[in-house]
C-alpha cells in the first residue's frame, strides 16, 4: 500500500502527460466513493447528496480561487460542506430509508436551484469563470485530499462513532436503547463525509475554466460513486478505491476504443457485477482467496 | 505545433513554455546554415553583377518562416538583395485533428445536424482535393473523434487526452457555450488554437479582453453580437411599440433578455413583461394568457427548441395572434418550422442566412441537406457559420504555411478572408466581425427563410404584422 502511495506521489515528476489527468480523475472518484462509504456504508442510509456538496465546492472555488490561495479555497470548501451537511443533517437525519434517500436527492436539486436563483437575481448571468490551476497542482491537491479522506475514514471506523454507525446500521432502535446518541452520530459523520466531497469539487473546478449549475451539480457525481462502491465492495475501504479506479479506467478504455459498444458493454459489466459479485471485486477476491486457502489445507 | 515537450505552466495568460530539443536545434541550425550559404552565394553573384535591381524576395507566402539573409549591403551603393527561403513544410504527412463531440447524450443533435456535418463535409472535400496545402505540401486530414456523452467531465478529460496522449495537431471545439468556454481554457493552457461556433455569450468577451484566451476565436453571433441591436433596429423600422418577453432560465436566456431590454429601451420600445421559464417546462398557458392580456406588438421567445415549440403551439391553441414573434434556438431550423406544416409562417428567428443569397450558398445548402438526410435538418442560424469556420481554418493554415498555432492565430487576428458567407470575413478582437455575417434576424416567408436585417443584407422585406396562424400551409 505504501508503495502505491509513493508511486502516486511521484507520478507528476515522471509523467507530464495525460496520465496525470487520468489519475487525478481516478483519485477524485476514489475520494468521492470513500467519502460516500464513510456514512452510507455502515449505516445503510443511501445518501444521494454527493453532487450537492461537490457542486458547492465548485462554486466556492469559482469565487475564492484567485482572490485567495488555491489551498484556502479548498479548505473553505471543506468547511462549507461540513457546515451545510451538519445543518441539513440535523434537520433531516431523523428520516430513514427511502425518505432519507429522496430527501438527499432533493437536496442536490435544492442547492442547484438556490445557486441558479442567486445568479439570476444577483449576478444576472449564468455560470462563472474559474481561475485555472495546472494539471500537476490539481493532481497533488487531489492526492492530498484523497489521503486525508482515507485517514479520516480509518479513524472514524476505529472510533466510537464508527462502532455507533455499525450499530445504527444493524438495528437503529437497539443502538438508541443501548445509549448511543443516534442523531448526533449520524449528523457528525454525515458532515465529515461532506468535507472531502466539497474539497474535490473545489479542486476539479480549477480545471474547468467555466462552470454553471448544470455542470457543478451534475447528477452523475451523485450516482457514480454509489455504483463504484457497489462495484468495488463496501466491506472495507480498499473496495471503494478499487471500484473507483477500475470503473474509471474501464470507462475510459471503452469510451475511447469501443465507442459504439460503450454503453452495451458497460451495462453488461454492471449487471454481471451486481449479480455475481454482490460484495464487489474485493468480496470476490476474498472469496477466491478463502477457497484457495481452503483448497490447500484440505489435502494436508 | 505542440509536441511532447510542451509543458503546461500556470499564469494569467495560461501561456505555455516550449523547449527546443537538441535534435530540433541541430535541424534548424542545419537549415539556417544551408540557407545562409545559398543566399550568401546568390547575393554575392547579384552584387557582383551590379544591376540596379529592386529588392527581390524568393518564395511564396507573405508569412516569413525560416532563415532570411540580406546580402550585398555595405558602404557602396550596391542594391540590396534579400533572399528569403520558403517556409519549410512539416515533416509529417497528415494533419491529425481531434474532437470530443456529443455523439450521445442531450447535445447529440448538434453532432448530427449542426457543426458535425460541417466538419465531416470539410474533411471529405479537403481529402478529395489531396489535403490542406501547407508550404506546398498537400496534407490529408485524419480525424480522431471521441464521444463526450454531452458530459463536461468527459469532454474536458477527452480533450486533454487528445492533446497530451494522442498528440493531435489541432482541436475542434466541443458543443454548447459552457463546454466551449471550458475547452478554451484547456486549449489555451496547451497553446492550442480553438475556433468555436456552436455557442457564444457576452460573458466570454470580458475574458478575451483580459487576454487570458489568446488562441480562442468566437464565430457564432449572439445577443449583443449583434442580434439584439439589429432586432431593436428592425422593431423600430416596423413601428413596434411594445414587447413581451419570456426567456429560458440559463445563460442563453438571461443574456438575451438583458440585451433585448437594453436595445429596445434605446429605441423607446416598452417591454411589458419579462418572464423566466425553467428548462423543460411543460405548460406555458399562463404566460400566453398574460401576453393576451398585454397585447404587445411583438413577442420574444428566448428559449430552446422544445420550449419554443411548446410556446408556438400554445399560441395557436389559444388562438392568440401577436403581430410578430421572434423565436430563439430551433426557430431557424426547417424541422421546427415544418412541425406546423407552414401554419406558423412569418415568425422571426435568430440567425440568419438563406439559400437565396447566392448560387454558391444554394449549392452548399443542397449538398448539406443531402448529407444530413434532407432539408429538415438544416439550421439557418449556424450552418453557414460552421462552413465559414472550416474555410477560415484551412485558409489560415495555408497562409501561415505552417502548423504552428501561434502563427495561424496571428493570421486569423490580422488578415481578411473570402468565405461562402462573406467576401470579407475577418475577426475583430477574436470575435467574428459583425459585418462578416449573412444576417442576424430572419423570417420564414412562404416556407423560405429570409434575412430581414435593416440594410443591404436583407433578402426580403419583413412582413409585419404577420398573417394569422394557419393562413398559410405547406402542401
Amino acid at each position: 500500500m505504501l508503495v502505491i502511495f509513493v508511486l502516486l506521489a511521484i507520478l507528476p515528476t515522471v509523467n507530464h502527460g495525460y496520465t496525470v489527468t487520468l489519475f487525478a480523475d481516478i483519485l477524485r472518484y476514489a475520494t468521492l466513493t470513500v467519502a460516500w462509504v464513510i456514512f452510507s456504508g455502515p449505516t445503510g442510509y443511501m445518501s444521494l447528496a454527493t453532487s450537492a456538496f461537490y457542486g458547492l465546492g465548485f462554486y466556492i472555488a469559482a469565487v475564492a480561487n484567485g482572490p485567495l490561495p488555491f489551498a484556502a479555497a479548498i479548505i473553505i470548501s471543506g468547511i462549507a460542506g461540513f457546515a451545510i451537511a451538519v445543518f441539513v443533517g440535523a434537520l433531516t437525519l431523523r428520516l430513514r430509508g427511502v425518505y432519507f434517500c429522496i430527501f438527499t436527492f432533493a437536496l442536490t436539486l435544492l442547492v442547484q436551484n438556490v445557486v441558479m436563483e442567486i445568479e439570476r437575481l444577483v449576478t444576472q448571468t449564468r455560470g462563472r469563470f474559474v481561475v485555472n490551476e495546472t494539471a500537476e497542482a490539481a493532481y497533488y491537491a487531489m492526492f492530498v485530499v484523497f489521503l486525508f479522506t482515507m485517514v479520516m475514514a480509518i479513524m472514524i471506523r476505529r472510533s466510537r462513532y464508527g462502532l455507533a454507525l455499525q450499530s445504527i446500521g444493524e438495528h437503529e432502535e437497539a443502538a438508541a436503547h443501548s445509549g448511543i446518541n443516534v442523531v448526533r452520530s449520524k449528523v457528525l459523520v454525515f458532515g465529515a463525509s461532506a468535507v472531502p466531497m466539497a474539497m474535490a469539487g473545489a479542486i476539479i473546478a480549477t480545471r474547468r475554466t467555466y462552470i454553471d449549475p448544470g455542470i457543478a451539480f451534475n447528477l452523475n457525481t451523485t450516482f457514480l460513486p454509489v455504483l463504484m462502491a457497489l462495484f468495488g465492495g463496501m466491506g472495507n475501504l480498499v473496495g471503494p478505491v478499487i471500484g473507483a479506479a477500475v470503473f474509471t479506467y474501464i470507462g475510459e478504455i471503452l469510451l475511447t476504443r469501443f465507442p459504439d459498444l460503450y454503453m452495451l458493454i458497460f451495462g453488461a459489466v454492471l449487471i454481471l457485477a451486481i449479480v455475481f459479485m454482490p460484495n464487489g471485486i474485493v468480496g470476490l477476491a476474498q472469496m477466491a482467496w478463502n477457497k484457495m486457502r481452503g483448497g490447500r489445507r484440505a489435502p494436508a | 505545433m505542440p509536441d511532447e515537450e510542451t509543458r503546461e505552466t500556470k499564469d494569467e495568460g495560461l501561456q505555455t513554455a516550449k523547449v527546443v530539443s537538441r535534435r530540433e536545434f541541430l535541424k534548424y541550425a542545419g537549415i539556417a546554415g544551408a540557407a545562409v550559404a545559398v543566399s550568401g552565394g546568390l547575393g554575392g553573384v547579384l552584387a557582383a553583377c551590379g544591376d540596379d535591381e529592386p529588392t527581390t524576395t524568393t518564395a511564396g507566402p507573405d508569412v516569413t518562416e525560416g532563415p532570411t539573409t540580406t546580402a550585398g549591403t555595405g558602404p557602396t551603393d550596391a542594391p540590396t538583395t534579400t533572399v528569403q527561403a520558403g517556409p519549410e513544410p512539416p515533416a509529417q504527412d497528415t494533419i491529425r485533428i481531434g474532437a470530443a463531440r456529443p455523439i450521445s447524450g442531450a447535445n447529440a443533435i448538434f453532432e448530427e445536424a449542426h457543426f458535425g456535418p460541417a466538419y465531416k463535409l470539410w474533411v471529405e472535400d479537403v481529402n478529395a482535393a489531396g489535403g490542406v496545402d501547407v508550404a506546398g505540401k498537400k496534407m490529408p486530414v485524419e480525424m480522431i473523434v471521441y464521444d463526450d456523452q454531452s458530459d463536461m467531465d468527459q469532454s474536458m478529460r477527452l480533450i486533454t487526452k487528445l492533446i497530451e496522449e494522442d498528440k493531435v495537431d489541432f482541436l475542434f471545439s466541443p458543443c454548447s457555450t459552457a463546454f466551449q468556454f471550458a475547452a478554451a481554457g484547456v486549449a489555451n493552457a496547451h497553446n492550442f488554437l480553438l475556433l468555436s461556433s456552436e455557442g457564444g455569450a457576452t460573458t466570454l468577451e470580458n475574458e478575451m479582453k483580459k487576454g487570458s484566451l489568446p488562441l480562442y476565436f468566437q464565430l457564432l453571433n449572439y445577443s449583443n453580437h449583434v442580434q439584439m441591436p439589429v432586432f431593436a433596429e428592425l422593431c423600430a423600422e416596423l413601428g413596434v411599440k411594445t414587447v413581451s418577453i419570456c426567456y429560458i432560465d440559463d445563460l442563453h436566456g438571461i443574456e438575451y433578455q438583458a440585451q433585448a431590454q437594453i436595445e429596445l429601451a434605446g429605441r423607446d420600445i416598452e417591454v411589458l413583461s419579462n418572464v423566466p421559464v425553467p428548462p423543460g417546462i411543460k405548460d406555458v398557458t399562463t404566460i400566453v394568457k398574460q401576453w393576451q392580456s398585454e397585447a404587445a406588438d411583438m413577442i420574444c421567445s428566448f428559449q430552446y427548441p422544445p420550449e419554443n415549440i411548446l410556446t408556438i403551439s400554445t399560441l395557436m391553441q389559444l388562438n392568440y395572434n401577436p403581430k410578430g414573434i421572434l423565436v430563439g434556438p430551433g426557430g431557424p431550423t426547417q424541422a421546427v418550422y415544418d412541425i406546423w406544416q407552414g401554419a406558423a409562417d412569418q415568425y422571426f428567428f435568430e440567425g440568419a442566412w438563406t439559400y437565396e443569397q447566392s448560387p454558391e450558398v444554394k449549392a452548399y445548402y443542397e449538398k448539406l441537406a443531402a448529407f444530413v438526410g434532407g432539408p429538415a435538418n438544416v439550421d439557418f442560424w449556424g450552418s453557414l457559420i460552421y462552413k465559414a469556420q472550416m474555410e477560415l481554418f484551412q485558409q489560415a493554415i495555408e497562409r501561415a504555411a505552417s502548423l504552428d498555432h501561434q502563427k495561424i492565430a496571428e493570421v486569423l487576428r490580422t488578415e481578411h478572408f473570402k468565405t461562402l458567407m462573406s467576401d470579407d470575413t475577418f475577426f475583430t478582437n477574436q470575435l467574428l466581425d459583425a459585418s462578416s455575417y449573412s444576417g442576424q434576424i430572419g423570417q420564414w416567408q412562404n416556407g423560405v427563410p429570409h434575412v430581414v436585417d435593416p440594410g443591404p443584407k436583407r433578402t426580403a422585406e419583413p412582413i409585419y404584422p404577420k398573417i394569422p396562424w394557419g393562413s398559410f400551409t405547406v402542401s
